[in-house]
């Protein structure tokens, strides 16, 4: 139950903010659309009915704490490949490298792939189970950021909830 | 500041055509494709830049649609040349 | 105050999306381009609509700017993920030093 308000909630928010009346006649038209979009598609927002709500707002709450040092990281990451991009002799060294994780839940795998792609130095190219195949503009100083990086793993599997080993 | 977003819009338009470079000569589909998402992008950043200009918020909501049809054509894309199918 | 806080924000990203454009056409091979691409021009965008709120205060526009810079930064890593994975399954070599252009 808790489901279907939080969908509708989420829902109606939108629907003000994409139209921004507050007059009766719209704000009805948004109640029984979101209505019947809750009743049509509340098993897509949440996957399993295990899911409870306040842990998916405490995991929320975790990761809003952890977004500080993601940005750091996406502006350093940017600072590194403008300067190899203007470079005149493009100082790159390019290679794949593989990572293992032992992540198992399917939110974690997809935000991990997301943070290995905007921090320095490597693109998620492909994953299969917990291995994740990277490629990496400077081989060597990825290898060694991606070993440093056994931090971030560590605080996003704190971040959603999943012990790590 | 309406003069900074002029300049914005003439040199992301100069931008746009540095990446249809990408999209005419690119050597196979993928460097096309990666070229298209990047065009898609910056239209992004037009629309808004043209609404914010003529004082018309209207193209905040196109610009919106937009990102999600942008998002979209490229899964799909990626999807039919890796599956066969979409 | 505000205006020149926006300014720089805009000048900032607009430096990120030029850069971006040019790895586009300098870097030697597909994967290499999707660094350029992938990382500057998400930057570069998200960098640009910051200057955006600033400038527009608080009101319904800068709500929803807000909310398609959310949805830049989840799809935008998405898409070129996807992009990647397909040259990487049609079996794309990457580039190593000593290689000519591609």
């Amino acid at each position: 139950m808790s489901q279907y308000i939080v969908t509708f909630a989420v829902l109606i928010f939108f629907w003000y903010i994409l139209s921004g009346y507050l007059e009766p006649f719209y704000i009805g038209a948004g109640i029984i659309c979101c209505a019947i979009v809750t009743l049509i598609s509340t098993d897509l927002l949440f996957l399993s009915n295990e899911t409870s709500v306040l842990r998916s707002v405490g995991t929320f709450i975790r990761f809003i704490g952890y977004l500080p040092r993601l940005i750091l990281a996406i502006i350093i990451a940017n600072f590194d490949v403008a300067y190899r991009v203007l470079h005149p002799r493009m100082p790159i060294d390019p290679g794949i490298i593989t990572v293992d994780t032992p992540f198992k839940n399917d939110i974690l795998r997809t935000a991990f792939a997301n943070a290995l792609t905007l921090t320095p130095g490597t693109v998620t190219v492909e994953v299969v189970g917990g291995r994740y195949t990277v490629h990496a503009l400077v081989r060597e100083a990825a290898e060694e950021s991606l070993l440093r990086e056994k931090d971030m793993q560590k605080s996003l599997a704190h971040v959603f909830g999943e012990g790590e080993e | 500041m309406i003069d900074l977003f002029d300049a914005s819009v003439v040199v992301l338009i100069l931008t746009i055509f540095l990446c249809l470079y990408r999209v005419g000569r690119g050597p196979g589909v993928e460097n096309r494709l990666i070229a298209v998402n990047t065009i898609g992008t910056k239209t992004i950043i037009l629309l808004i830049l043209i609404g914010l200009i003529y004082g018309r918020p209207i193209f905040l909501d196109i610009a919106i649609v937009y990102a999600m049809i942008n998002f979209i054509a490229t899964i799909a894309v990626a999807r039919y040349l890796k599956e066969g199918c979409v | 105050m505000m205006n020149t806080l926006a300014s720089i924000f805009v000048v900032i990203g607009l430096f990120f999306m030029v850069v971006g454009a040019l790895g586009l056409i300098r870097l030697p091979d597909f994967y290499t381009r999707v660094h350029a691409s992938g990382k500057c021009d998400t930057m570069g965008e998200g960098m640009m609509l910051l200057g955006f709120i600033l400038y527009e205060g608080t009101s319904l526009i800068a709500v929803k700017m807000f909310l398609l810079v959310l949805f830049i930064f989840i799809t935008s890593p998405t898409a070129v993920h996807a992009i990647m994975n397909v040259a990487h399954t049609c079996g794309t070599e990457p580039w190593k030093i000593g290689d000519e252009r591609r």
